[in-house]
């Protein structure tokens, strides 16, 4: 609604313009500038309309105040002609040169300020308006004066910003390549630098071509001045407050310097006064523009210094005003013909390398990657890359090994037994090992392709982690396993019981560790921690066998009894008696001999007690020989005595007996669920190695594949 | 001379808007009220041109139309201060269609 506002209000004007064109009339002065106002105007509101923000009141007020001096003047100027009878005078001003109407503005100016007192008397009394509406509705003085000042630096704003991007899309006509950069920094009368002018070789011809005074330099004066045979486009020439600005804008980000921003520029600096530049005092600035330009003579770009030039705003027709080269030369102008060395700077500065973020904001340009001769090999950096990661995961899995190593260092230190235990599995697996190798030995002279090889496997991965490696181990201890079941089947119960007396835990190891072993054979060698304790099932079966002990027991009990009674009941059938007491005994001894082994499993002082029994049992296996030897129905009551006693004997026994076996059982409850959190622990364990397995495979296979 | 069309300063005054709203209605009357002064401000310029050859008799007639215009322009100032008092601090940001070259 607004642009269709701004759109009908500019062709409006255009209209009342073009119709006092087209009237075809002598038009006086006044009138003309009349028609300068008008375009004047337009120019003001397409710039306020242009606004990003747009003012309302701004644009409203602008048009009014405009037109109505207009009016005002015009009605003034017809009151006079009637009062006189004589038309306005008619200057000898032309209206052909656009650019007249800034000076005709101001003439026109001064003759509205003569007037305005005699028209605004003329028109209050002219006009009877009442003065409570007038109060109300006109503006006050002091709105007036800030809705101008608001009018003005809008205005000023969107001319710098006209300007700047102007500069920016500076129409570069020349084909002439920039063979090197000038440099011309100006000061102010404080002796800070505040202009800085870099323009090239080309230039300087063109310059010379020219041919303008040197007393034409001034700041403000190149603003509405014409360039008929320069090479740029014509809006390059309305130099150049943004550039100035720009300029003050990349000090100031610099160097902080606040007073050198709000300094404004002094039109009337000379030439004259840029002489002493190599004394200036703020050597900061000059730095920062001579490395810039060193820079660019290093690059050999001219496109790159080209966008420098514009982006910085540093490239204006200034320059080709400015005189010939050869001049600026003589008044003191830094040159750098092509390359630093040439010019008048000094060689303290050293490159703008160390700011390239500050070049590149400087030169407004895209970041061009590096040529291909410095890119970084991808092939390379991916195989850091894979390197590291497997390193990373190398010693992800030596610390997950180094905590379950520290983590079985305290279960094994919570108790010597199981220390022992420990030791002496791990002397029974090098055992193991050197039986297998000689297994090997053997396979190896009968097949020439041994089940074991301990080479690298065919990708060159050792066998303790290959899975197959794994399998044909865990197979050697299955097969080491049953040898040593069956050494002990072969073997008879005496030396067995000696064994037992000897050596109490080595009597129930062997079969232990077949249990484990084929329980967890995968396991148990990988992580030179097997298992010294039977699984779910070894434990269930120990649980029956004491189960069947414990009945067993209770049998005995009701026999023993039963002879008893029988001895004192029935003395003559002593020797028959014997007989089935000697049976009775032998059975005890093998049972006794047969769950001793798997009772002893469950505590280490059970072997003493089992021997206790023995014992026992022996002493009453002797007395009864010894009475069957007497064979005498007299000696029966001799022996009665020391019957009773081993029965008594027997009885303490197996008391004895079970109450161990009752610890035992309590024992064996308490290791189960010890070992139930053991083993999930290992299984996680196994997990986390397995998926490391997985993975360092699979990454090796990457690697090869990289390194083919 | 052509009669400058009398707009109702009511009409205007209720065409007010609230904060950054802008009413069609006001700027149409904004727009008629420049154009009104466009018209006048023509007209003028044309009598200005031809005064040399007016006949007395004219010129007073010249001058009462002189006397119109200055009251039609003072109630076109009274109406254009109502409108841009209902505008005071009215910024509107407007990205659609605002390029106007010269």
């Amino acid at each position: 609604m607004l642009s269709k506002f701004g759109s009908k209000l500019i062709h409006f004007l255009f209209l009342v313009r073009e119709k006092l064109r087209n009237l075809n009339l002598n038009l006086t002065p006044s009138q003309k500038e009349l028609v300068a106002r008008n375009l004047e105007l337009e120019d003001k509101i397409i710039t306020l309309m242009n606004n990003p923000i747009i003012d309302v009141e701004l644009v409203l007020h602008c048009v009014t105040k405009r037109m109505r001096e207009t009016f005002e003047i015009e009605m003034r100027h017809l009151e006079r002609s009637v009062d006189a009878k004589i038309p306005a005078v008619s200057g000898s001003l032309e209206f052909n040169d656009p650019n007249d109407r800034f000076q005709r503005l101001e003439l026109f100016q001064t003759e509205q300020l003569k007037n305005k007192c005699q028209s605004s008397d003329n028109l209050q009394n002219s006009i009877k308006i009442s003065p409570g509406i007038q109060e109300e509705n006109s503006l006050s003085p002091e709105r007036k004066d800030s809705l101008e000042k608001r009018a003005d630096k809008v205005i000023v704003f969107r001319e710098n910003k006209i300007e700047a991007e102007a500069h920016k899309q500076l129409h570069w006509k020349s084909t002439k390549p920039l063979t090197g950069p000038f440099l011309r920094l100006k000061k102010n009368k404080n002796g800070n630098i505040n202009h800085v002018n870099l323009y090239s070789d080309s230039h300087q011809l063109m310059v010379e071509s020219t041919k303008i005074s040197h007393e034409s330099f001034v700041a403000k004066s190149f603003t509405n001045q014409k360039s008929s045979e320069s090479e740029y486009h014509p809006q390059s020439h309305r130099t150049s407050a943004g550039a100035i600005d720009q300029i003050l804008a990349f000090n100031s980000m610099n160097h902080n310097d606040e007073t050198l921003q709000n300094e404004q520029i002094d039109p009337n600096n000379s030439f004259e006064e840029c002489q002493e530049i190599n004394a200036a005092k703020t050597k900061k600035e000059k730095k920062e523009f001579i490395s810039v330009s060193e820079y660019l003579a290093q690059s050999k770009s001219p496109q790159r210094t080209k966008k420098f030039y514009i982006a910085t705003g540093l490239i204006t027709n200034q320059v080709s005003r400015r005189g010939s080269s050869e001049h600026l030369i003589s008044s003191g102008v830094v040159t750098l013909n092509n390359s630093v060395e040439s010019a008048e700077i000094p060689q303290t500065i050293k490159g703008a390398a160390s700011h390239p973020a500050k070049l590149y904001w400087l030169l407004k340009v895209e970041y061009k990657p590096l040529p291909p001769a410095n890119r970084p090999d991808l092939k390379k950096a991916a195989k850091e890359k894979i390197v590291s990661e497997l390193l990373a995961m190398n010693s992800d899995i030596n610390r997950s090994r180094a905590s379950y190593a520290a983590n079985f260092k305290r279960f094994l230190e919570k108790s010597t037994e199981r220390a022992l235990e420990y030791q002496q599995i791990r002397r029974q697996q090098e055992l193991a090992k050197q039986s297998t190798v000689e297994k090997k030995k053997i396979s190896e002279n009968t097949d020439e392709k041994g089940p074991l090889d301990s080479k690298l496997s065919p990708r060159g991965i050792p066998h303790f982690i290959s899975r197959s490696s794994k399998v044909s181990r865990g197979n050697s201890q299955e097969n080491l396993a049953s040898n040593a079941l069956d050494s002990i089947e072969e073997d008879s119960p005496s030396k067995n019981k000696k064994q037992a007396e000897a050596s109490p835990l080595r009597a129930y190891r062997l079969p232990f560790i077949y249990n484990s072993l084929r329980g967890s054979k995968n396991r148990a060698f990988s992580y030179e921690s097997s298992k010294t304790l039977p699984r779910n099932q070894d434990y269930d079966s120990a649980n029956n066998s004491v189960s069947l002990i414990a009945e067993r027991k209770e049998k005995e009990k009701d026999r023993v009894q039963k002879k008893n009674e029988r001895a004192i009941v029935l003395p003559k059938l002593n020797v028959v008696h014997d007989a089935n007491q000697e049976l009775n005994f032998r059975r005890m001894q093998e049972n006794l001999d047969s769950n001793k082994n798997k009772a002893s499993t469950k505590n280490g002082s059970l072997p003493g007690a089992a021997i206790n029994l023995h014992r026992s049992l022996l002493f009453l296996k002797s007395k009864s020989t010894t009475g069957k030897k007497v064979g005498n129905v007299s000696n029966h009551s001799q022996n009665s005595q020391p019957l009773s006693k081993s029965i008594k004997n027997v009885q303490t026994a197996n008391d004895i007996a079970s109450s161990l076996l009752e610890k035992a059982m309590q024992d064996f409850d308490n290791n189960k669920k010890i070992l139930k959190n053991q083993f999930s622990i290992f299984d996680a364990y196994d997990n986390k190695i397995k998926r490391a397995l997985i993975g360092i495979e699979d990454n090796s296979h990457l690697l090869s594949k990289l390194t083919n | 001379m052509k009669p400058t069309e009398q707009i109702d300063k009511s009409s205007v005054l209720s065409a007010r808007p609230k904060q950054s709203e802008i009413k069609i209605e006001s700027l149409n009357a904004f727009l008629r009220l420049l154009k009104e002064r466009g018209e006048n401000l023509l007209l003028v310029v044309d009598k200005c041109s031809k005064i040399s050859h007016q006949q007395t008799t004219q010129l007073e007639n010249i001058q009462e139309l002189v006397q119109k215009l200055k009251e039609a322009e003072s109630h076109r100032k009274i109406l254009e201060n109502q409108i841009i008092k209902e505008y005071t601090d009215c910024r509107i940001i407007d990205d659609d269609n605002r390029v106007y070259v010269t």
